[in-house]
């Protein structure tokens, strides 16, 4: 049927999956801050960067076969179910050199850090996102507003 | 996305415990007298938090507020109501600079939640107005 | 009996650029709106396909220039909506010119 090809695009793909990452990616966090004091704790890590490196192979293949939709590829910390949904296994962080005298690797200035950037990809992709339905929208109106 | 805020939530709770400890500690820093009136200092509290929302779901809770175990001050006071025949008298195990520091931890951790909780909701917003 | 005039046998009226000579040279026509109406649709896709590009390197981590990505994605929408009011006017035009008597 040719109206579900109306929100089939592989940039619109990406946003969504960018910000599904980033929803799964809060709840990693959350945990982490919340037992930043809890003895022998290991922080678990989900890592953008490497999601990102997915996203972008993902984009150029389906590019390349002219598909509207994207496969994306799991690596170690996150599979793709059947039906597109970002199933994640965060990694236990590696021990750093220096380790708390609780036993704790959980560091704070890193935890926010970690938090502000994740807001702000949530943010940005939900943002093109409705961008991309508000045109949708206002071309099928007809109308500029 | 709403589990990060109860995980959030969780740690409020927690921190929140320890604070309470911690000032109950400072209180009794000098009480050489149990509640029923034996002479026996009031001994140090901890918390031990553990990870987990102590019903099976993520977060953190208290396991369990323990005594201190580590040995009584004492100090040279012939004076005092509660000193000994030597004339020293045994005072808490609590040492308030200690006890100042473990309560900036815990407001500083407090306080961190408290913001992520306050992040956690502005990106629910964010997503509930791809529909509205 | 005089042949019956069949529109295929119609050229359609179209001012000579130089007089006397006739020609139907596409480059030497003079542009018609509907060319550059064509024109201006195809450019506008261009500039949605440059700004999609744009975005979907933003969120792959390749490019991080917010700055530029957004302000093209923005760019491609004014021109999409200067388009469409275009087209707009167009039909409005059209609607009017159907309902004068003749």
């Amino acid at each position: 049927m040719w109206i579900d090809r109306l929100t089939a695009s592989r940039t619109m793909h990406a946003l969504e999956l960018a910000a599904r990452f980033a929803e799964q990616r809060q709840q990693v966090l959350a945990e982490n801050l919340a037992n930043i004091d809890t003895p022998d704790y290991q922080t678990r890590r989900l890592d953008p960067n490497a999601f990102q490196a997915s996203l972008h192979k993902a984009l150029a293949a389906a590019r390349q076969d002219g598909q509207r939709r994207l496969k994306l590829r799991g690596n170690a910390q996150f599979a793709t179910e059947p039906d597109g949904e970002i199933r994640v296994r965060p990694a236990t962080e590696p021990a750093p050199n220096v380790l708390f005298h609780d036993g704790t690797n959980a560091r704070l200035e890193q935890t926010l850090t970690d938090i502000s950037r994740n807001a702000m990809s949530y943010e940005m992709s939900t943002s093109l996102l409705r961008g991309k339905f508000q045109n949708l929208l206002r071309a099928i109106r007809g109308r500029t507003e | 996305m709403i589990r990060a805020l109860d995980i959030s939530g969780s740690a409020l709770t927690a921190q929140r415990v320890r604070l309470d400890v911690i000032s109950g500690n400072i209180a009794n820093a000098e009480v050489t007298r149990q509640e029923d009136g034996t002479r026996v200092p009031y001994r140090r509290r901890f918390v031990t938090f553990m990870t987990g929302d102590g019903q099976g779901g993520p977060g953190v809770h208290v396991d369990e507020v323990a005594l201190d175990a580590s040995p009584f001050r004492e100090k040279y006071d012939p004076g005092h109501a509660d000193a000994d025949p030597r004339g020293y008298v045994q005072l808490p195990n609590v040492s308030i600079t200690m006890e100042y520091v473990d309560a900036l931890a815990a407001s500083r951790a407090y306080e961190a939640n408290a913001a992520m909780v306050g992040v956690t909701r502005t990106m629910i917003q964010q997503a509930l107005r791809l529909f509205a | 009996m005089v042949d019956p005039i069949s529109p295929e046998r119609l050229t359609p009226l179209r001012p000579s650029p130089t007089p006397g000579v006739v020609s139907f040279d596409r480059e030497t026509a003079p542009a018609d709106f509907a060319t550059q109406l064509r024109a201006q649709l195809e450019q506008v896709n261009r500039m949605q396909a440059e700004a999609d590009e744009g975005i979907q390197n933003l969120i792959a981590g390749r490019n991080d220039n917010i700055t530029e990505v957004l302000t093209s994605a923005r760019k491609a929408e004014v021109a999409f909506s200067l388009l469409m009011e275009i087209r707009n006017k167009l039909v409005d035009a059209y609607t009017e010119l159907k309902q004068l008597r003749v």
